[in-house]
């Protein structure tokens, strides 16, 4: 090995190929320069990435490392064909995604950076093996309802005041429903139908008053966002009448995702039929990027479910979600006090996810006498719970049924 | 934000009105206190009756007991009036369910009037209230019961899969010319192929007797499959040797299979702007976020993308300029709207695309060429243009 004297530190990792491939890359000629990437968290994108960065180590040499989980490095390229390949990956991950570093200039750095990685290696992304469909129906059946629903809740938020229940939505728990699944839950076409599946038994289940009165905790006390796969929609009653009465609002709310409700060419029409039926429709699933690609004023719904997520600040999502009138916005999956505050400014009312959850927990826990006793986690978990099992240990069990305490309605 | 202030206040009143009544009734139960619980079910009533002024001179009759002393009224979903009052406040409970007795035919009122008493009558108090948020009647609109036996399960879908890969599938693909064709006849001429399979086809084939459309995440599932042999196909060296202009259809996540990526890797840049890959509008909003990425990728390599659209209303939802596609497809069926209607007026408002991005398939019929050129469409795809012999 060279024993140049150089203010440099010397790279220092334990896997010799590794080792001198980058030597090899960190050479003192100009003209040249490593590209970075961070592909992100979703396989897709990954493989993607993984596919392009190949091409161009096949055609022109360097190496592939992975500094660390979605931090990816190739070693060196010609500087024109680094700055082609930045721009191609720029455009499909975002300018924040890819760095551009100049050889030999960037030694210090990429050293710096290799030797305070935990566990560089070369990079290796396996193609996805498609899941095999067995075992899907038998998982399903095995199944029980109470493991993959809970009872979401969604309040009224006004100013200051205490938050009023306003809605009730039996909720499919993905995070469960993955976990059941193993790697059935890696094709998305697998957990859309498992989805379906569990939304029909829990219409069946609700369809009988003693599953119903265990799925929601006791009697029905508000109107419930139902979600429904498109099939599942009833069919048009056969004759349609005149207007029901304009300021009754129905009592079961089909809940369409997004993809189901533009699939149904006259949804308008169905929706107008189904309010004789005292159904309503609300439409789920509309995150920053939905709206990116959307005119969601057009959906003809009672309610609109915007996703919370920091990205639905952009300047595109606002100008598209100013043309919707807030009062038909629930903004679900609210994780922290940023969400409310978001919501609150942009005069939207209702509100629904894990901060909420947790805010009816403990205006419930103020107002229980028999609070002492119980730790706040599990008020929570009895709130969701979907079976009277997992509710036991509740001695106030009226107002845990209630959700929220009378004073607050 | 527009009106927010005016509106903030605005919580959906019918909704609280159940919450409210409910926990009312819960309230004097466990208390053990004794209230009197008058009902109006419109639901209970004959649809004449429901509707309209008859309903209305209903309710003008309700409204005293709302401002009445020691008596509580609630609106429920659906419209039923409740209203609770302390046991002093019975003569007017009394005297309304007289007047709500004298405006209806007895057997009406036997059936939508109810005095209630709690906390011996709870259980039918709350019951009503169930009804009320329309649990009984959503049921009866449901009709759950189906063709149970022709859904088509995992194992058949495993087995049709590995059918699919030995299959001989050339036999179901479809080319059709998509044409430029003017009112007149002038100018005709072929803009590209459409290759596309139709998985009904297929199905009956692997899954006879089984219907796929009950199981549409199946059908997605065979979907990508049939994408991956579509794409190898395409990716042979005497297909890319002279590759006319193609419309493919695919799906999102067939966009990052092995087979595109080895496609895109042997096809010149010089080629990519032939194929033009074509996105269902259902597919695309199934995961926003891996169709923004597909199409930043696609795009950047040259691709171009057009957005299948399931009908009028998807494509004016999901608008196809705003999601970044060069073109938009419709296929006509008798749904559409008729051709010199305000609604087709309006749709192509709403679309607001040149002649040159939006093609109309499902040109079998002239009445769709006809619909087309009125909206100003002049790209057809169907049997109809098959017959077309194009100038060029």
């Amino acid at each position: 090995m060279s024993s140049k004297r150089s203010p440099t530190p010397e790279l220092q990792l334990s896997q010799t190929s590794l080792q001198d491939a980058l030597r090899r890359a960190l050479r003192d000629e100009g003209g040249r320069a490593a590209v970075r990437v961070s592909p992100g968290m979703r396989p897709e994108a990954q493989r993607l990435v993984f596919a392009l960065l190949r091409e161009a180590v096949d055609v022109k040499g360097g190496s592939l490392v992975e500094i660390a989980p979605q931090d990816w490095l190739l070693t060196e390229l010609p500087n024109f064909e680094a700055g082609r390949l930045l721009a191609l990956l720029g455009q499909i991950l975002g300018e924040a995604a890819v760095q551009l570093l100049p050889l030999p200039s960037s030694k210090l750095m990429l050293i710096t950076l290799l030797n305070a990685a935990r566990l560089p290696q070369f990079l290796e992304v396996p193609p996805a093996k498609p899941a095999s469909p067995l075992g899907l129906d038998a998982r399903l059946d095995r199944l029980n309802l109470a493991q993959i629903f809970r009872r979401h809740s969604i309040v009224g938020i006004t100013d200051s005041r205490l938050p009023k229940l306003v809605f009730q939505r039996l909720g499919l728990d993905h995070t469960a429903l993955i976990r059941h699944l193993g790697r059935l839950s890696e094709d998305r076409a697998f957990l859309r139908h498992a989805q379906s599946v569990l939304q029909k038994r829990v219409l069946e289940a609700l369809g009988d008053e003693g599953t119903r009165k265990s799925l929601m905790g006791g009697g029905r006390i508000a109107p419930l966002l139902l979600d429904l796969p498109r099939e599942l929609l009833p069919e048009m009653p056969d004759a349609v009448e005149d207007e029901a009465d304009p300021d009754a609002g129905p009592g079961l709310y089909a809940t369409l995702a997004l993809q189901d409700a533009i699939s149904i060419g006259n949804l308008a029409a169905r929706r107008k039929a189904l309010r004789q039926g005292a159904w309503g429709i609300a439409v789920a699933g509309l995150s920053a990027s939905a709206l990116s690609l959307i005119e969601p004023e057009a959906l003809p719904a009672d309610w609109l479910l915007l996703d919370w997520s920091p990205a639905l600040e952009d300047s595109q999502v606002l100008k598209a979600l100013r043309r919707i009138d807030e009062a038909r916005l629930i903004l679900d999956g609210c994780d922290g006090e940023a969400a409310l505050s978001w919501g609150l400014g942009q005069g939207i009312h209702l509100y629904g996810g894990p901060l909420v959850e947790d805010i009816i927990t403990a205006t419930r826990m103020d107002h229980c006498s028999k609070a002492v006793r119980c730790l706040r986690s599990e008020c929570r978990a009895r709130g969701l719970a979907t079976a009277p099992s997992e509710r036991l240990g509740c001695t106030n069990t009226l107002l845990l049924e209630a959700v929220l305490p009378e004073g607050q309605a | 934000m527009n009106g927010s202030a005016q509106k903030s206040a605005a919580l959906p009143a019918e909704a609280l009105g159940a919450v409210a009544l409910s926990n009312a009734i819960r309230d004097a139960v466990a208390m053990g206190e004794e209230r009197l619980v008058l009902m109006l079910r419109f639901s209970a009533l004959p649809r004449a009756r429901r509707f309209g002024s008859r309903a209305d001179l209903l309710r003008e009759a309700w409204e005293p007991l709302n401002s009445t002393a020691r008596v509580r009224g609630f609106k429920l979903p659906g419209g039923d009036l409740v209203a609770i009052g302390l046991p002093n406040a019975s003569e007017a409970l009394e005297h309304q369910q007289r007047v709500l007795f004298s405006m209806l035919e007895a057997e009406e009122a036997e059936k939508a009037v109810h005095m209630l008493r709690l906390p011996q009558q709870a259980a039918a108090v709350m019951a009503a209230v169930e009804d009320s948020l329309g649990m009984v009647a959503a049921m009866q609109a449901m009709a759950l019961e189906e063709p149970e036996e022709r859904a088509v399960d995992a194992a058949a879908l495993a087995s049709a899969e590995r059918g699919l890969m030995t299959a001989d599938l050339s036999i179901f693909f479809r080319r059709q010319k998509i044409c430029w064709l003017e009112p007149g006849g002038q100018n005709t001429r072929l803009f590209w192929e459409d290759r596309r399979t139709e998985l009904a086809e297929i199905c009956e084939r692997l899954l006879p007797g089984a219907d796929i459309t009950l199981t549409p995440a199946f059908s997605h599932r065979l979907l990508k499959s049939i994408d991956r042999r579509q794409l190898s196909d395409i990716a042979r060296p005497e297909e890319l040797r002279d590759m006319r202009q193609i419309a493919l259809p695919l799906c999102v996540e067939s966009l990052f299979s092995p087979e595109f990526l080895r496609l895109d890797a042997i096809m010149p840049q010089s080629q990519r702007h032939k194929l033009i890959i074509g996105l269902d509008s259902e597919d695309v909003l199934a995961d926003p976020d891996l169709f923004l990425l597909a199409r930043n990728f696609v795009q950047a390599r040259g691709y171009r993308l057009m957005l299948e659209a399931a009908s009028p209303f998807a494509a004016t939802i999901l608008s196809s300029q705003r999601a970044g596609f060069d073109y938009l497809r419709l296929k006509w069926s008798e749904d559409f709207p008729a051709a010199d209607s305000p609604a087709t007026a309006e749709l192509c408002k709403k679309l607001s695309l040149n002649a040159e991005q939006i093609v109309l398939a499902g040109a079998d019929r002239p009445a769709a060429i006809a619909w087309g050129w009125e909206a100003g469409i002049r790209l057809f795809q169907g049997r109809l243009i098959e017959s077309q012999r194009p100038a060029a």
